[in-house]
């Protein structure tokens, strides 16, 4: 029961925040606060009480027997790090949108019920009722690049909505061609995984099932709608985004497809390893190029996110520990540097690299900020994500050594792009706009808390490890009755 | 890093320094041409750590552990191949960090950072972390055939490419960023014949003298007209002596004179080293031998340059005496640092000792360095009107030839003319630079602009070309049903009716003789049916 509260607190703090937000000043800021807390505590109880085995916690309760649909929520050392990433960016992102006033109480709640979602994503272990939440998080996020985003913001929008609504309906139609062809009908993937369809039929499926994700991810080819949908989104919808939205997809690919589909991901892992390979080059390559700073770190996310989808598709152990860990990490960094990009952005009022500089000499603060998530983007050793990048470079070494060289090079241009970023903002001297204000406390803050998370995974890389050690074992175990190689 | 038990602390220390250097090359931001050569020291030591990072990894995997005591025995057991490419792995990583040959460009360019950070990185620590590198993971190099050889033949080949490189610079800063690329190159060939020992010996003693050579070179020159030009050491004697004299100490170290400074006794050590392996070592030693030759020779260049007497520098002093007071503090390591250069020579043989290793005293090369370095070094130096001095000045200004040659020498200048490009190429760093630019900058900004549309007019293409594609496809496909079919067959028989109604509409006359002919034809008809089917 306390387990749904991760979903339901967050959801009834965007209704209230909704519908009292008008009653007072910040009312509906420090109500959504306040949820997302409660759910954070609701979150560190069930992990500190949690079961040592397989999960820490599990809930599972009829719905429409009739259908086969059960509400099953289950959530092991996986779910719990990206639970807890999720409710903490949720109140970021409050935080760091206290200042626009236009609708704030739909704001407000749009925002919760972004996390809302995204937690129940992270939970649901009944398909019908997974594909449910995966469908509803679009709309929260819909709203917050349609209202609150810059520019050309609403064809940014429906790009968003139309890429990942079309590959949703792949997974709808996986999932219920999965769930009612059985007998009897039943949408819990665990029983579903016991069933050992035919190879042919597996792969469709998995097909079906990963394009949601792949999308979500986003992979290239796939990818189109991410850095318009960054570049235009507020500051709290790119950390949600970011932080949230895309770690879902990879959420996704590292539960069911070894989970569901073992055999198949045999025979597709080659596809999907080449896939990630070519998504991080490109995404590189044009991190390199970009003009906007948010775009650039919209490309590296595409970069980093591909290289997530190479670890799973490895298929040995280092290499699902270490997508894991960049999921947590990148989580951490990423959202971080769109946080600060967004905090110039509010004080300049532009994004573009050729415009800003100088940022060391006017705002300190936000320079060393600054300069701890840049090294934390070219995964420096002692961050989060070195710890995950290095994990899955050796789980790539046991594949085979061309996965491991392109991501050695993938290193090797992220100091390319981070350092372009670095000098564009913080070194030189600006020709045109200067940051006179430095980071105000409501803006270090959130700063100090990623920076925590990311040296903090960094430098104790057990603190990460150990909890995703089943959630890693039980995705592999699969595997070694689908008899591989 | 060298306190580091295992690899990832060892790894952290390692790309820390990396990073380290970004901001400290970087230091003066508003320079564009700093940052630049910021980022060129960081992407390039990166690559190289690429390979370091495969190596750390792939022994992570064989001995699950990233303990060092652990990590090198589970090396050794590995079959030999996979020894061998992790051996050269690690070995291409000290060259990267090192600045070695292929990788030496960045170090001359990251001379655009401050002196105390060239003295500090890049004398002492950061680019000597290749040396240490190499003897941290000595067994695994020793064992793994060929990789010891490559090691002695990339270090001697370094070291005697450095000190001509060095022979050829018009700035002070550049001579010695070649110089301790050349000294390391000793190093790495100490290491190759298998005296790593010996190695971390004269590790430490160049880091002494090189440190003291570059601070005081930034004393002298600080706010120098030339600023680090090699010019600004012109009468550096009379200006501020205390800072000739430790850099004249630091050079002597550098030149090996022998017995007084403990330059000559570090490599004395390597070359006796380097000589005790067998009949390559003693070529290689006597290559090495030249390289010192040279070393003495560029290292007794600004030195001699500082005695010379110089108007435009005495007036330099003046206006420069307000900060004096600034200058107390710097002249005390200065002071300590010159001691270390002269005396330093009495560690050499604990270092060695404390490593586990014999100091190998072999009396011919000692000699030979002791003798020919300083001598045939400082007749070089001294007489730069027949060796260096001609060239530089050429190249300095190029109107050498020109004014001085006689029209009929032809062939002699066109000789002339080669050995000045040459000594020009040698001083750029063999123009690695310019090959880099080819091979991999210029392709991949041109990808990156290609994949930013600036070709194509389409960024990020296989994004977008994929979007492009299906809203053509959209378009063509709602065009063709603009005309929908459906309603096409609605609207035919729409039609129909129509023409129907056309035809009906005439039979409405209005006129009472066509409706009673209509009523009788029919009631005609009627009383026939009727008739007929009664």
């Amino acid at each position: 029961m306390i387990l749904s509260s991760l979903i339901l607190l967050p959801f009834l703090g965007g209704v209230a925040a909704l519908l009292a937000g008008h009653l007072g000043p910040n009312l509906d800021r420090l109500l959504s606060i306040l949820f997302m807390a409660l759910a954070l505590c609701a979150l560190i109880f069930l992990v500190a009480t949690g079961d040592d085995g397989r999960w820490l916690a599990t809930y599972r309760q009829d719905w429409a027997p009739g259908l086969g649909v059960q509400l099953i929520f289950a959530m092991d050392g996986l779910s719990a790090a990206l639970l807890a990433v999720s409710l903490l960016l949720g109140i970021i992102s409050v935080l760091v949108s206290w200042n626009i006033t236009d609708k704030s109480p739909l704001l407000n709640a749009a925002l919760c019920w972004t996390v809302a979602t995204s937690n129940g994503v992270f939970l649901s272990f009944d398909l019908l009722v997974f594909s449910f939440f995966w469908e509803l998080m679009l709309v929260p996020s819909f709203l917050l690049i349609s209202i609150w985003g810059h520019g050309d913001r609403e064809a940014a929008a429906i790009k968003f909505l139309i890429f990942n609504a079309v590959a949703g309906l792949a997974l709808l139609a996986a999932v219920f061609y999965l769930g009612s062809t059985g007998d009897p009908v039943t949408f819990d993937a665990f029983t579903l995984a016991e069933r050992r369809l035919p190879h042919d039929v597996q792969v469709w499926l998995l097909i079906g099932l990963s394009l949601a994700f792949l999308v979500k991810l986003p992979v290239p080819p796939l990818h189109a709608w991410l850095p318009d949908a960054h570049t235009q989104a507020p500051t709290a919808g790119s950390i949600l985004l970011a932080g949230l939205l895309l770690k879902t997809g990879a959420y996704g690919l590292f539960r069911f497809p070894w989970m569901l589909f073992p055999d198949a991901m045999l025979t597709l892992a080659p596809y999907g390893l080449t896939l990630g390979a070519f998504g991080t080059l490109y995404g590189a390559l044009l991190a390199c190029g970009q003009t906007d700073a948010k775009r650039l770190v919209a490309y590296t996310s595409i970069a980093h996110m591909s290289i997530v989808l190479m670890g799973i598709c490895g298929g040995v152990h280092f290499a699902l520990m270490g997508a894991g860990s960049i999921m947590v990490a990148h989580a951490f960094s990423a959202s971080a540097l769109f946080l600060l990009i967004g905090a110039i952005y509010d004080r300049v009022h532009t994004r573009d690299l050729r415009d800003l500089g100088g940022l060391q000499q006017s705002a300190p603060k936000f320079a060393a900020a600054f300069a701890l998530f840049f090294s934390a983007t070219l995964a420096m050793p002692g961050t989060a994500n070195f710890l995950g990048e290095a994990l899955v470079i050796t789980g790539m070494f046991q594949v085979g050594w061309v996965w491991a060289s392109i991501t050695l090079i993938a290193l090797v241009i992220s100091v390319v792009y981070a350092t372009r970023l670095f000098k564009r903002i913080v070194f030189g001297t600006s020709p045109r706009v200067e940051v006179k204000q430095d980071l105000t406390l409501r803006e270090l803050f959130p700063v100090i808390l990623l920076a925590t998370g990311t040296i903090l995974f960094g430098l104790l890389p057990q603190l990460l490890i150990i909890p995703l050690g089943p959630a890693v074992d039980a995705a592999l175990a699969p595997l070694a009755a689908a008899g591989r190689p | 890093m060298v306190l580091a038990g295992d690899s990832i602390v060892f790894f952290l220390g390692w790309e820390m320094m990396g990073l380290c250097s970004f901001f400290l090359i970087a230091y003066n931001t508003t320079s564009s041409q700093s940052i630049a050569a910021g980022r060129k020291a960081f992407i390039m030591t990166r690559f190289a750590d690429a390979f370091l990072l495969a190596a750390l990894l792939l022994l992570f995997i064989e001995a699950r552990s990233v303990r060092l005591e652990t990590l090198i025995p589970a090396g050794l057991n590995l079959d030999e191949t996979r020894r061998t490419i992790i051996a050269l792995l690690i070995f291409g990583g000290a060259l990267g960090k090192s600045a070695q040959v292929p990788f030496h460009t960045w170090l001359p360019s990251a001379m655009a950072g401050p002196t105390p950070v060239s003295a500090l990185l890049h004398s002492a620590t950061m680019v000597a972390a290749g040396a240490f590198l190499m003897v941290r993971f000595y067994p695994l190099i020793a064992a793994s055939p060929g990789v010891p050889e490559a090691a002695a033949s990339f270090g001697v080949f370094t070291a005697i490419f450095g000190s001509l490189a060095a022979l050829f610079q018009q700035d002070i800063k550049r001579l010695l960023a070649y110089s301790s690329i050349s000294q390391i190159g000793l190093m790495m060939l100490s290491i190759g014949v298998g005296a790593p020992a010996v190695a971390i010996a004269h590790f430490v003693v160049h880091a002494i003298f090189k440190s003291l050579l570059f601070l005081s070179a930034g004393e002298i020159t600080h706010g120098a007209p030339q600023g680090t030009a090699l010019a600004s050491m012109r009468g550096a004697y009379y200006r501020s002596p205390v800072a000739f004299f430790t850099f004249a100490a630091g050079a002597g170290s550098l030149a090996a004179l022998p017995v007084v400074t403990a330059g000559w006794w570090s490599k004395e050590a390597v070359l006796a080293a380097v000589h005790d392996a067998g009949a390559l070592g003693v070529i290689l030693s006597i290559v090495g031998l030249a390289s010192a030759v040279l070393t003495a020779a560029y290292a007794l260049r600004p030195v001699i340059l500082g005695l010379e007497e110089d108007d435009a520098g005495r007036h330099h002093a003046h206006s420069a005496s307000a900060e004096r007071m600034s200058r107390r503090f710097i002249t005390v390591p200065l002071v300590l640092l010159a001691c270390g250069s002269i005396v330093g020579g009495i560690l050499v043989d604990p270092i060695i000792g404390f490593l586990g290793a014999e100091a190998p005293h072999v009396a011919l090369p000692g000699l030979a360095l002791g003798i020919l370095a300083p001598l045939v070094g400082a007749g070089i130096a001294i007489f730069p009107n027949v060796f260096v001095s001609q060239l530089t000045r050429a190249l300095d200004r190029g109107s050498w030839l020109n004014g001085r040659a006689p029209a009929d020498a032809r062939a002699k200048r066109q000789r002339e003319n080669a050995l000045r490009r040459f000594a020009y190429w040698l001083s750029q760093g063999a123009q690695v630079d310019r090959f880099y630019r080819l091979i991999f900058v210029l392709p991949f900004s041109r990808l990156v602009r290609w994949l930013n549309g600036y070709r194509t007019g389409v960024a990020d293409p296989v994004g977008n070309w994929p979007v492009l594609a299906s809203l053509r496809a959209y378009d063509a496909v709602v065009d063709s049903l603009a005309h929908d079919v459906f309603d096409r067959l609605w609207m035919l028989f729409a039609g129909r009716m129509v023409m129907l109604w056309d035809f009906a509409r005439r039979l409405q006359t209005g006129r009472v003789r066509d409706y009673g002919f209509a009523m009788a034809t029919g009631v005609a008809a009627l009383l026939l049916i009727a008739w007929r089917t009664a």
